[in-house]
């Protein structure tokens, strides 16, 4: 017995000791490597490439499989977290924050000459500022405009107009370029969009989740109300969208770029609400003869910018190579590969006024680079509270988001629910949190409400 | 004695890593969440930690989504008599001696030890609305019937076959239909009808005193009153643990599903309480009143594993 447990523990360590030297070594070849959390867009592999290529002691690695805020929040705090990851929007740079994971850098880039107030797009701060403190740096930016197939317009005999334009302009068009077959059921969407994407919606209402102070859901507005009635009138009442139904049907399991983008491409819409960064994908189906124009508007010509904020984690143990990298996304070659990418556009404004920029001779045909710089320039990031936590907030629209999508309830029953219950949880988390009961105190006194 | 001492010491250190691993990755968290349920643990830092007594508890008991989700778990357990009695009617049907029994056994056993993820995505497929094969039957079907009816929308849909409102606990008419709920019951059942259960009848009948069989028909029993005279019986205490099992697995379960196939939706009809626990901690980052959820959720599987126990156990011990 004494023979074979000293046998087992004798194999147990040479098992051990195997293990420990088949693990991935800590730098390869002497160089020091980072964790970059993001998505698996496969646009990220040449980006990290060039800051390999300008800083040989570094490595890159990117780790699109621990994408999520649950994830890189818990893996911080364990001690195992990424070096650096991305806040898609201001919801979760404020659990970031919040959760002590996320480094304030604000002197960091004063002292490397970045200002992110005068030299980014305004739309992209709430990704990387909060409360005065910069904790991030954007990777890019993009608003969503109307993709559109100028053949099958041509087709139908359809000019879109040429300036601004409005949703009750744009639905006569959309009926116009939905094709159904002999038994009724729709072959080509006049107009596709996702119902995630509601703040495309927001915007161009002028409507908000918040009041200006953050304290109370204003979700149940007269304009939030007609925004989503808008996405309900296109499915429901002109018939130029799909319904949820009819959207898994045509909907297939995939990675990046699946979805609609997909199927813009197969020409199942004449037109789509999306941004540049389709292009990545929309560039591998060759022949296709696509224009993009502003979206139409509700009452207030303005676009939801979206995009990226680059966070350092704070216990990271290559603070210095992370700060590097994060530094990098405002150089001059970062953003050019950006927009020679297509990976939306260059969130540092000056990259984008350049001549390459409006005019990529590797893609000649792409001639309304100007249209999304006019885009970007209406655009207008999320409005967030300080005093709800952001997951919560969007799990209580999605509920009633879910029930208009189904025709379950009316989009003006669904938002009052919506805001009540976003102003419970509101009431809830200040009652817990000392931190931010003053706060709300004081701006509830500031606020009209 | 000595050589005792000795086998004693060499038990415990084969028995030491095992236990090790026990107290770090089970008993440790085990008692971390017991202590969080009476705080106001939070991930959010901005949150101090505070000792807040059954308030959490309180909480819980006022709190609708809790209850709906709740609902939802009972809800998705309907499926498991059908599960059972399924498994049971195949492992009856493999204990035959048939040609090829190896393939069958082999077949419907397959979709234990495929990826459970790899499934999941599958039957997605498979609730297409419009071009998924069970539609596609179900309105071929209806057309040859010459009937007239709309296809359920299965994890687009709200509705469930028992009418549960969205919104509240209850009833609402207007809900009735199949919807995400009952396609997960379904999935639920094709994948457990072939699985463990089956193979665990499959060993309780080969244990079945095959001269007690053979008593019986030598007294004319049809092979219906055989069964249920005989082989039922002799069941008994394997369909109590199988019993005891499902009620386990049912109210701890629909995770990966929701996780998977719904996201907890459409508007969280197919969130459970396992998935509402997941969501509370890692993307709410309650992790005091997550714990406190979980304990609750304990509470509920111990009491019915009691009542089993002490009803079921009997029942079959009578049998």
């Amino acid at each position: 017995m004494r023979t074979f447990l000293l046998l087992s523990i004798a194999s147990l360590s040479v098992a051990s000791f195997v293990v420990w030297k088949l693990q991935p070594p800590q730098t390869e070849d002497g160089k020091i490597v980072l964790t970059w959390v993001s998505d698996d867009n496969p646009a990220r592999k040449a980006q990290a490439a060039l800051f390999e290529k300008l800083h040989p002691n570094i490595k890159v690695n990117i780790d699109p499989d621990n994408n999520g805020v649950e994830k890189v929040i818990v893996q911080c705090i364990a001690g195992v977290g990424p070096d650096v990851y991305d806040a898609y929007n201001g919801f979760q740079l404020s659990a970031y924050v919040k959760s002590g994971v996320a480094m304030d850098v604000t002197n960091e880039l004063r002292q490397h000459g970045i200002d992110l107030k005068s030299q980014v797009f305004s739309g992209v701060l709430p990704m990387c500022v909060l409360d005065g403190r910069t904790y991030g740096v954007p990777t890019n930016v993009g608003a969503d405009g109307i993709w559109y197939h100028a053949d099958l317009l041509r087709q139908a005999g359809v000019t879109l107009p040429k300036g601004p334009w409005k949703w009750d302009q744009f639905i006569p068009i959309a009926q116009k370029l939905t094709k159904r077959d002999s038994e009724g059921r729709i072959t080509q969407y006049g107009f596709m969009f996702e119902w995630w994407n509601w703040r495309h919606f927001f915007c161009g209402y002028g409507a908000n989740v918040f009041n200006a102070s953050g304290t109370r859901c204003i979700i149940d507005s007269p304009n939030a109300v007609a925004a989503i009635q808008t996405m309900y009138d296109l499915v429901y009442k002109y018939h130029v969208s799909p319904t949820p139904v009819e959207e898994t049907s045509m909907a297939a399991e995939g990675g990046f770029g699946s979805g609609y983008i997909t199927l813009l491409a197969a020409k199942r819409g004449a037109m789509a609400v999306g941004g540049r960064w389709w292009l990545e994908q929309l560039r591998q189906t060759k022949g296709l003869q696509l224009g993009v124009i502003e979206s139409p508007y509700g009452t207030l010509r303005e676009s939801h910018t979206d995009g990226r904020g680059m966070l350092v984690n704070q216990h990271s143990n290559h603070l210095k190579e992370a700060l590097e990298l994060q530094r990098f996304l405002a150089s001059d070659a970062y953003c050019d590969l950006i927009n020679d990418q297509a990976d939306a556009c260059a969130a540092f404004i000056k990259a984008d006024e350049k001549p390459s920029y409006f005019f990529n001779p590797k893609y000649p045909n792409e001639r309304d680079n100007a249209v999304w710089l006019q885009i970007l320039k209406m655009g207008v990031g999320d409005d967030i509270s300080p005093f709800v936590d952001s997951s919560t907030v969007t799990r209580l629209i999605q509920v009633q988001l879910d029930l208009v999508q189904n025709g379950q309830k009316s989009p003006s029953a669904a938002m009052k629910s919506a805001a009540e219950n976003v102003n419970a949880a509101i009431e809830k988390a200040v009652a817990e949190d000392p931190s931010i009961a003053e706060k709300y105190r004081l701006a509830l006194k500031g606020t009209p409400n | 004695m000595k050589n005792r001492h000795g086998q004693f010491r060499a038990a415990m250190a084969f028995l030491a890593p095992n236990f090790a691993g026990f107290l770090l990755f089970t008993a440790g968290p085990v008692i971390f969440s017991l202590g969080a349920s009476f705080t106001n643990s939070n991930l959010q830092q901005t949150v101090p930690l505070r000792f807040n007594g059954v308030s959490n508890l309180k909480e819980l008991l006022a709190d609708q989504s809790f209850w709906l989700y709740f609902v939802n778990t009972l809800y998705m357990m309907l499926g498991m008599p059908f599960a059972i009695f399924g498994a049971l009617w195949l492992a009856v049907m493999l204990n035959r001696k048939i040609r090829g029994l190896g393939a069958y056994r082999t077949l419907l056993y397959l979709p234990s030890f495929a990826s459970g993820v790899a499934l999941m995505i599958l039957w997605k497929s498979l609730y297409n609305p419009d071009f998924g094969p069970i539609n596609e039957a179900l309105r071929h079907s209806l057309a040859l019937l010459h009937l007239h009816a709309d296809s359920p929308q299965w994890l687009q849909s709200t509705h469930s076959l028992a009418a549960l409102d969205v919104e509240k606990v209850g009833i609402a008419p207007k809900q009735f239909g199949i919807g995400a709920r009952d396609a997960l019951i379904l999935m639920g059942v094709w994948t457990a009808i072939g699985g463990n259960n089956m193979l665990l009848y499959l060993a309780a009948l080969t244990n079945v005193p095959e001269e007690l069989l053979e008593a019986a028909q030598l007294d004319g029993a049809s092979p219906s009153r055989c069964f249920w005279s005989v082989t039922w019986p002799q069941l008994a205490p394997t369909t109590f643990f199988i019993l005891v099992m499902s009620i386990i697995g049912g109210l701890q379960g629909g995770f990966e599903q929701a996780r998977i196939m719904t996201s907890g939706g459409p508007a969280g009809t197919t969130t459970t309480l396992a998935y509402y626990i997941y969501s509370l901690a890692f993307e709410q980052f309650r992790i005091g009143y997550a714990s406190a959820v979980a304990w609750v959720l304990f509470a509920f599987v111990f009491v019915a594993t009691l009542i089993n126990w002490r009803f079921g156990n009997r029942a079959a011990n009578e049998i």
